[in-house]
């Protein structure tokens, strides 16, 4: 039985007056109990797919919405023909009624969790359903024989790791005994460890008869369990491949989709590539203690220009703390750090180094992409020197707009173009590719070797083995 | 026995302190009433939590004593006056703010508080804690782009630091609002609807013993400050 129907559905966001539709003549069924991944570009239209099947579209984010759609058998919004669907005549359902029967999950849990908590958060649905406490403390056990959250109940939710409040978000989808699980790129933010217990996880709700419908990048953590997967281009349905068709994909196929790919990632092989043979930057017996926790212990380690080095570790290794002690932000416990061969103040290793966070939106301060890119370094916007810069990085078009306008992956190429703008020798980034499907992942890996190979020393916290594979020629591991 | 205390009988104590603080007349009664809130709150969340308040007071006494004779100064030792009692009505506060969010909202919810408040006041304790992480890490970005890293800055173009500080925050904190909104959405939660909330709100023989000796010690309070007692 087809739990999930969408028949010649289309969307535009806003009052309808923009030409292009960000979802176009979508027609989908999933079965009950199927794995369906849905993936594609950034852009495609993935997530505003996913807002139309829990009903945030155009409840929430408004819009223009055509077609129709039946959930478990019932009808929520259906419009004629090339009619648009009128929210109070033809939406039949409210978001809180489709909330019943598809159960969410978000991609970044620090903005979708309402308590402090974690079991005021497993609970925060069912309250809202106003479920009896003895039904609430019963699915609390069952959800706890599903997914072994026991240990994780009354935690605080700032002190989880990023796995551990996935788990939490996944519990609180899961306590409403909803249908459908939907989960919007929830590996965006783990390691590998947390990606394999994640696709363990699904693989136990699906047993149970969950219905699970992932919009997601990274996808070889899925191809055990997925039924199905829906590939999606400039907001239409570009092709449905079959378990089988999946499987049968080569890298070379996924790659030219623009897709991450589906084969187990082979182990990395350093290059060797390297320009001169002493190290811009060298850190001997480097160690970090915040109060009675040792964060990392003596690390020794040279790092060179024309170089790029893949910082790994676990989630909470340390892999930040050491990148922002090479930066000077945090002081270390014992070690030094030394650039050009002589150890670095503080105030030098700021001058030198140039950090670019994971979060883009913490470090947009100006309203127009060529004032960003141009802020306190005393270049000209005339310059032809930025023209270049933002021309090789695909943003001259958009030099006039808000950076908070632009999409993830082009807010990581301002702050790139930014830091290659200031000429600083080192370069270091925290999880560039976060969240970006296999094109931009690549397009993001080029710049980091063109930078290297002009000369930079570039430093990527990374936990994407498939991106450490194409642009990285050395790694360190922190924490083992 | 007392960390299990009923949140609205901690409610209840801090607006009886708060409200009164205000309008003792004598400083015997004001230090009665924070030998109260001190006992009170230890009990409740321990000694260590009232330690710097205590502190804070004893600072702020000292300074009073000081200043009590001393010319050109204006309005500092009435402003140290009522300072020294907010002390207390915050002393107060503590066993409320550190109360566990769910079980605050459910005491609230049985007080028949409007629905917009307590999910207003849900929201509040969810992300303060979090406003200095997101501040520090626009402090830590604005640092590699040269932004606010002299004394000159702050002096000279106060407006710009100010500008980006906040473009960043009101970009995060709009998106924040958003995602949050979404997830509370398909998650039932409404303004006007049914709720039950997980936490059981009932009082104990031991929530009622503790409201009595709190209006009991009020009484004797408000009968010092009035002079009705020989101390």
């Amino acid at each position: 039985m087809d739990i999930i129907k969408l028949e010649n559905v289309s969307f535009k966001y806003g009052s309808g007056k923009k030409k292009e539709h960000d979802l176009k003549d979508i027609s989908l069924s999933i079965r009950a109990g199927e794995c369906v991944i849905i993936t594609g570009e950034s852009g495609c239209g993935k997530t505003t797919l996913t807002r139309i099947l829990n009903g945030l579209c155009p409840n929430y984010h408004e819009g223009v919405l055509k077609g129709k759609y039946i959930l478990d058998g019932e009808t929520v919004f259906y419009a004629d023909g090339d009619k648009t669907v009128d929210i109070d005549d033809d939406y039949k359902k409210s978001i809180d009624d489709i909330g019943t029967v598809v159960g969410n999950v978000f991609q970044d849990p620090r903005s979708q969790f309402f308590a402090v908590n974690t079991t005021d958060e497993i609970v925060l649905a069912m309250e809202n359903r106003n479920f009896s406490r003895e039904r609430m403390r019963k699915r609390i056990e069952e959800t706890d024989e599903l997914m072994g959250i026991r240990k994780l109940l009354d935690k605080s939710l700032f002190k989880l790791s990023s796995g551990e409040k996935q788990k939490v978000a996944i519990a609180s989808a899961v306590s409403v005994e909803p249908k459908v699980i939907l989960l919007d790129e929830p590996s965006a933010n783990l390691d590998p460890e947390g990606m394999e217990s994640l696709g363990q996880l699904l693989e136990r709700l699906k047993c149970k008869g969950y219905t699970i419908v992932l919009s997601e990048h990274r996808l070889n953590y899925l191809k055990h369990i997925a039924d199905r997967m829906i590939v999606m281009s400039y907001g239409q349905i570009k092709k449905e491949y079959s378990r089988d068709e999946m499987l049968k994909l080569s890298d070379i196929e996924m790659i030219g989709m623009g897709l991450r790919v589906l084969s187990d990632i082979s182990p990395f092989k350093p290059s060797g590539r390297k320009l001169g043979d002493n190290p811009v930057l060298r850190v001997e017996r480097l160690c970090c203690k915040r109060g009675r926790r040792m964060i990392f212990t003596d690390i020794t380690a040279g790092f060179y220009r024309g170089q790029v080095t893949a910082i790994t570790g676990h989630n909470g290794a340390g892999k930040t703390t050491f990148c922002k002690i090479i930066t000077g932000e945090i002081r270390q416990s014992k070690g030094t750090v030394s650039i050009y061969g002589e150890v670095a103040s503080v105030k030098k290793r700021i001058k030198d180094c140039f950090f670019v966070g994971q979060d883009a939106d913490y470090q947009i301060f100006t309203p127009t992409v060529l004032q960003e890119v141009t802020l306190n370094t005393y270049v000209s916007a005339d310059d032809k020197k930025v023209c270049r810069i933002l021309e090789s990085f695909d943003l001259w078009e958009y030099r006039n707009r808000h950076p908070a306008s632009l999409s993830g992956g082009q807010k990581q190429r301002v702050l790139l173009a930014a830091a290659l703008l200031r000429d600083r020798p080192i370069l270091i980034l925290d999880e560039p590719t976060s969240g970006l499907d296999g094109r931009h992942m690549r397009i993001i890996a080029e710049y980091l070797r063109e930078a290297a190979d002009k000369g930079k020393c570039v430093l990527v916290i990374t936990h994407d083995r498939e991106f450490i594979n194409i642009a990285a020629d050395e790694t360190l591991n922190i924490g083992k | 026995m007392m960390r299990e205390l009923d949140i609205r009988v901690r409610i209840f104590s801090m607006i009886l302190v708060a409200a009164g603080i205000l309008v003792l007349k004598t400083e015997l009664s004001v230090y009665a009433a924070l030998i109260f809130a001190a006992v009170w709150t230890s009990l409740i969340l321990g000694i260590k939590k009232v330690l710097p308040q205590l502190c804070l007071f004893a600072g702020l006494e000292i300074l009073l004593i000081l200043l009590k004779d001393a010319q050109h100064v204006g309005n500092l030792p009435l402003l140290l006056v009522y300072a020294r009692r907010l002390v207390v009505a915050v002393i107060m506060a503590y066993p409320v703010a550190k109360a566990p969010t769910g079980k605050l909202i459910a005491s609230l919810d049985r007080l028949r508080v409007p629905r917009t408040a307590t999910i207003s006041l849900a929201v509040l304790f969810r992300f303060m804690p979090t406003v200095s992480i997101e501040y520090s890490a626009i402090r830590s970005a604005q640092r590699y782009r040269e932004i606010g890293t002299s004394w000159k800055d702050f002096i000279v173009k106060p407006y710009k630091i100010f500008e980006y500080t906040l473009v960043p925050l009101l970009i995060r904190t709009t998106k924040v609002a958003d995602e949050l909104t979404a997830s509370a959405e398909v998650r039932g939660m409404k303004l006007n609807g049914e709720y039950n909330p997980y936490y059981e709100v009932k009082m104990r023989a031991a929530d009622w013993g503790a409201l009595v000796v709190s209006l009991l010690c009020a009484a004797v309070i408000v009968c010092m400050d009035l002079g009705m007692l020989p101390f």
